[in-house]
């Protein structure tokens, strides 16, 4: 069944962050995204400031902070000063600069005349300095699919933050390897009204990035789309990496919205939001209880209830597929640190006897209509944990809270409210940007992707040339054929099916473009055949490929000649495939095989 | 607000208008319209307009072929009351602000920084202080960058640290820019007599603004030193990249040795005072400091000779400089020397006559090491020996260079006998000169 999405008021924005192909946007250290362990760590406290938040808690933001340590893991060879901030930033990568004016260019924007760095409060750690660096560069862009104008209306450049670790209630480990990465922010209008159109506007705009000097790979563009239904709320699903799972999620998303609205409209008949109160009882019924997860969390906690009037049987209901109303309050009780709730519309189960419920039921005062959630944990993480369970059953009577979530599958999962509009304010180590009207025209629109597509194909078949397109090495490959006399064909099939077999096979291979230009060089210097390649590839190791290779140098046909005359007068009697296969032995990959094989016929000739 | 930064062409536009930063204005360019707040210009293109659009960005419009007109008023910014005030039950302790980001706050929509005048305005920033110290008074006798200051500072902040330490202040927190801030803590150093309670110089190499500022630790830390019992002046900054402890050095044996890291002032030729590490914990390093004694009064003898040079000989260096400073009256000068300390001795660029006829004329001139670490050595080589004994130049020992200047401003501001300069100069008066060179207190 489909949905009127008109009717329904679907009204969807995305937002892109793209990565660029350039040394960091505000340092000269290289974009490397690293796997070994860190050379350097720092540690540092960020400022716990009572005026900080207006709505929050001031005290308990206090307090958490007050405590926390942010672990920052660097690499003396790809980080500095800067990303540690401890110096002030360096002027901003032009390069970068001219990559994202591409990209607005190419998005039918506008680049204004006069672009200020903005330093936007971050207060979770992820940057260094306790803001991230983001600059406005163009305005009033689109992109036509379809035939419909999809708005732009704002393209940033600006730093990526640093990459989360591991967290735990004292401290969060961030890797500085990613912060500073340069990256494009742009963010569409909510013109999308049909979840296929998600994937078709988000395809196209990837399009329009290939085409530029970006970053390619898993975790070097991130999707965020919001989504809102007529009645229901803006919610914001972070990171959503496949674009064909795009429509799934929006229709899923619709229909949790559409769901809660439903949920809303039959509460509000029987209660409100100020029957729910925070009036928490420790139950005694589950002493002896069989649960094993009930007792497990008994051993150093309580089991705590609350009643939550009027739910009963609607915290059952399903809202996405597999999940239940119980499931969105589960997700908010987790912030507290619990590891999920029982609610009494999934009761008797997990454990839990008919009786443990009746009698839970009777200490919380629970008459027909009303529901009830417990949790087990130590006193303080249970009661922060109902609260938090309170917070969304106000919202279900309420509809849909303005949230960001998380993908799951092809659902939506709470990761926290929607922050307040960040503060902006100068980052004033760094001076404005003129762009004027003669720097502007310096800068050359590139190839779009299907330009790009068209003129591969008379080089090479289409799926190659769609592959090594879409491919993480398109820039190498780039680079190469432009420098280098080699086959495209060579070069691409290398960087598609060559490394895909050699995955398949098990092979790790850790190379970086260096030694892909070293191998691309010694092939068109003819120094190696390219039968040597997949070998070369699984033998060799980072920075040794012109070592390694020398076991697959090319003979002259003298020297082929020399070998085969060798073999023939020692075997005389033996035919021509024995002989080939004793000649191959020796030469191994330093020869074509069909050049071999001339030489060899010719001399059996005599 | 003045339109500082703003070519004429936008200054009267806004004028006629009667637009003032803060505004909400409309700019007409061409077929576009911009709608934001103006802001003022502090670098950048004149000719470009600032505005702050309504997501928060700024943005600069060349308003040539521009036109604007004002939408509504600047919002009347409401100060906000402070949300904590401190215990009155903990020491009492004062604070002396000179100007720079530390005790300053940012107005978030501008970006304009203005100082704190009340006490309370600084646990808006760092409400730990609330724990450790009840801070009664701030006093800021001028605001000044730290690059700007001079001697006739040092007596100002030296005479108001006294005055506040004899009101019955336990201590004394000074905040000032980073870049001289081991110029003031050896001019202090000097200048309070008697002093028998902590004087903390505090500073901040990254802006108040951000969560991640060294601004919190440091003036912890520093309340800490407040209440302990080290009774010295000193400088206390963080003591490593991290947020985990500060070290409390000496005001006269302390130097910043790094542009922009947090932890750029280091202790030389000196182990620090002590560790104070976040949590409060002080651990004392070093154990040859004063012990706080609340009943003795300090007092200010804060004259400072201005006409002092602070030169540094290097290859080729001509000493007509000398000269030049001497005619235009100066009283005395620190020469930052080569190794041991040598000038150029014997080349055709020789130091020595130099030096020889300005000590004859009565004029001192001290060498210290501009290796920093180590001491001046007057015997070991034939031209430390010219330099010394034929030239009468005065050696520093392990005095740092900036010092001994600070030293010979404050010896000459109360003598310009040559034999009682020499043997100030000569004498540890505030810890500027030890006699055991320690082997540890080498790149901390």
């Amino acid at each position: 069944m489909d949905e009127n999405w008109k009717q329904l008021g679907l009204k969807v924005g995305i937002e892109i962050h793209q990565e660029l192909d350039s040394h960091k946007l505000f340092c000269s250290c290289p974009a490397i995204i690293r796997h070994e362990n860190p050379d350097l760590i720092i540690k540092r406290k960020l400022r716990a400031a009572a005026g900080e938040t207006e709505k929050k808690d001031k005290a308990a933001l206090y307090e958490e902070k007050k405590n926390k340590m942010y672990i920052y893991e660097a690499y003396s060879d790809t980080n500095c000063l800067v990303e540690t901030d401890s110096e002030p930033p360096h002027p901003m990568n032009e390069e970068a600069l001219t990559i994202a004016l591409q990209v607005a260019f190419l998005l039918n924007a506008e680049p204004l005349d006069e672009i200020h760095v903005m330093r936007k409060t971050v207060v979770d750690g992820s940057n260094t300095s306790g803001f991230q660096r983001t600059a406005l560069i163009a305005t009033d862009g689109f992109v036509e699919v379809n035939g419909k104008k999809i708005f732009i209306p704002t393209i940033n450049i600006e730093e990526d933050a640093g990459r989360r670790i591991r967290e735990d209630e004292k401290s969060t480990t961030f890797r500085l390897d990613r912060l500073g990465i340069a990256e494009v922010e742009i963010a569409t209008s909510p013109d999308i009204n049909h979840p296929i159109e998600v994937k078709e506007v988000a395809k196209k705009i990837g399009m329009i990035l290939r085409s530029c000097k970006v970053r390619r790979g898993l975790g070097t563009i991130r999707q965020d789309i919001n989504v809102s239904i007529r009645g229901g709320s803006r919610v914001e699903i972070k990171h959503v990496q496949n674009l064909d799972e795009m429509p799934a999620i929006v229709k899923n998303e619709v229909k949790r919205q559409k769901n809660l609205l439903e949920i809303s409209k039959e509460l509000k008949k029987i209660t409100s939001e100020e029957n729910l109160v925070p009036d928490f009882a420790v139950l005694s019924a589950f002493e002896h209880t069989k649960s094993k997860i009930i007792k497990q969390g008994l051993k150093n906690g309580v089991v705590l209830g609350v009643r939550l009037p009027g739910f009963a049987g609607f915290l059952g209901k399903e809202v996405q597929p597999g999940r239940r109303l119980g499931t969105e309050l589960s997700d908010y009780a987790k912030i507290a640190g619990v590891s999920g709730i029982f609610h009494s519309d999934e009761l008797p189960a997990y454990g839990i006897t008919k009786e443990e419920v009746e009698q839970t039921k009777i200490a919380l005062n629970c008459r027909k209509q009303d529901a009830f959630v417990i949790v087990v944990a130590e006193p303080e993480k249970a009661s922060r944990a109902l609260r938090f369970v309170l917070q969304r059953a106000r919202y279900a009577i309420n509809g849909v809270p303005n949230e960001v979530r998380g993908v799951e599958g092809t659902n939506t999962k709470f990761l926290r409210p929607m922050p307040g509009a960040a503060r902006l304010y100068p980052e004033t180590d760094i001076p404005p940007v003129r762009l004027t009207r003669k720097y502007l025209n310096t800068i050359k629109i590139p190839e779009t992707i299907e330009e790009k597509i068209k003129k591969l194909k008379k080089e090479m078949p289409k799926e190659i040339a769609e592959q090594i397109i879409m491919s993480k090495y398109f820039n190498l490959f780039e680079s190469i054929v432009k420098k280098f006399k080699v086959d495209p064909i060579l070069v691409a099939t290398t960087f598609t099916s060559v490394l895909k077999d050699l995955k398949r096979r098990g092979v790790k291979i850790e190379l970086g473009e260096k030694d892909y230009i070293d191998l691309f060089e010694l092939i068109a210097k003819k120094r190696i055949s390219k039968d040597a390649i997949p070998e070369l590839l699984e033998k060799t190791k980072a920075g040794e490929i012109k070592k390694s290779a020398q076991l697959y140098e090319k003979l002259s046909e003298d020297e082929i000649k020399n070998i085969v005359k060798e073999v023939v007068e020692k075997s005389p009697t033996l035919g021509n495939s024995a002989l080939m296969g004793i000649v191959m032995k020796k030469i191994g990959r330093r020869a074509d095989g069909k050049l071999v094989s001339s030489i060899l016929k010719k001399i059996k000739k005599g | 607000m003045t339109f500082e930064g703003y070519s004429v062409k936008i200054k009267n536009a806004l004028e006629s208008q009667k637009i003032s930063v803060g505004d909400l204005i409309e700019i007409k360019k061409g077929s576009k319209t911009y709608t934001g707040m103006l802001m003022p210009r502090t670098q950048g293109d004149s000719n470009c307009i600032v505005i702050k659009l309504a997501n928060g960005y700024n943005i600069g419009i060349d308003f040539r072929n521009a036109s604007v007109r004002r939408i509504k008023p600047a919002k009347k910014s409401s100060e906000k009351k402070p949300a904590l005030s401190f215990d009155k039950t903990k020491p009492q302790v004062a604070l002396i602000t000179t100007g720079g980001t530390i005790t300053s706050k940012i107005d978030y929509e501008t970006g304009a920084v203005r100082s704190l005048i009340k006490p309370d305005e600084l646990l808006d920033t760092t409400p730990r202080l609330r724990e450790i110290i009840n801070l009664t008074e701030i006093s800021s006798p001028f605001a000044r960058m730290s690059e700007d200051m001079n001697a006739d500072d040092w007596a100002k902040i030296a005479k108001e640290t006294a005055r506040l330490l004899n009101k019955g202040n336990k201590s004394v927190i000074i905040t000032h820019g980073t870049d001289t801030l081991h110029y003031t803590a050896a001019a202090l150093s000097f200048a309070l007599k008697n002093l028998h309670k902590p004087v903390v110089l505090v500073g901040a190499q990254r802006s108040s603004d951000r969560g991640s500022a060294d601004t919190t630790m440091n003036l912890v830390c520093s309340a800490y030193v407040a209440t302990s019992d080290i009774a010295e002046v000193g400088i206390c900054m963080h003591g490593s990249i991290n947020d985990d402890y500060c070290l409390f050095s000496r005001g006269t044996k302390v130097r910043k040795m790094h542009t922009s890291r947090r932890d750029a002032f280091r202790p030389i030729n000196e182990l620090p005072l002590a560790k104070i590490w976040y949590d409060g914990k002080i651990e004392i390093v070093n154990k040859n400091y004063k012990k706080r004694n609340d009943s003795e009064k300090v007092e200010a003898d804060a004259k400072f000779e201005k006409k002092v040079a602070l030169l540094k000989a290097y290859p080729g260096s001509d000493p007509h400089v000398l000269e030049y400073y001497a005619s235009k009256g100066y009283k005395g000068f620190v020469i930052e020397g080569t190794g041991l300390g040598h000038v150029p001795t014997k080349s055709k660029n020789s130091w020595i006559p130099v030096i020889k006829k300005l000590t004859k004329d009565g004029i001192p001139v001290v060498i210290a090491p501009q290796t920093l670490y180590g001491r001046i050595n007057p015997n070991v080589y034939t031209n430390l020996r010219i330099l010394f004994y034929d030239a009468g130049a005065i050696p520093g020992q392990d005095m740092l260079p900036e010092t001994a200047y600070v030293k010979l401003c404050w010896a000459l501001g109360h003598t310009k006998d040559f034999d009682k300069i020499k043997s100030m100069m000569m004498e540890n008066i505030a810890g500027e000169i030890t006699s055991r060179s320690i082997i540890n207190a080498f790149l901390m």
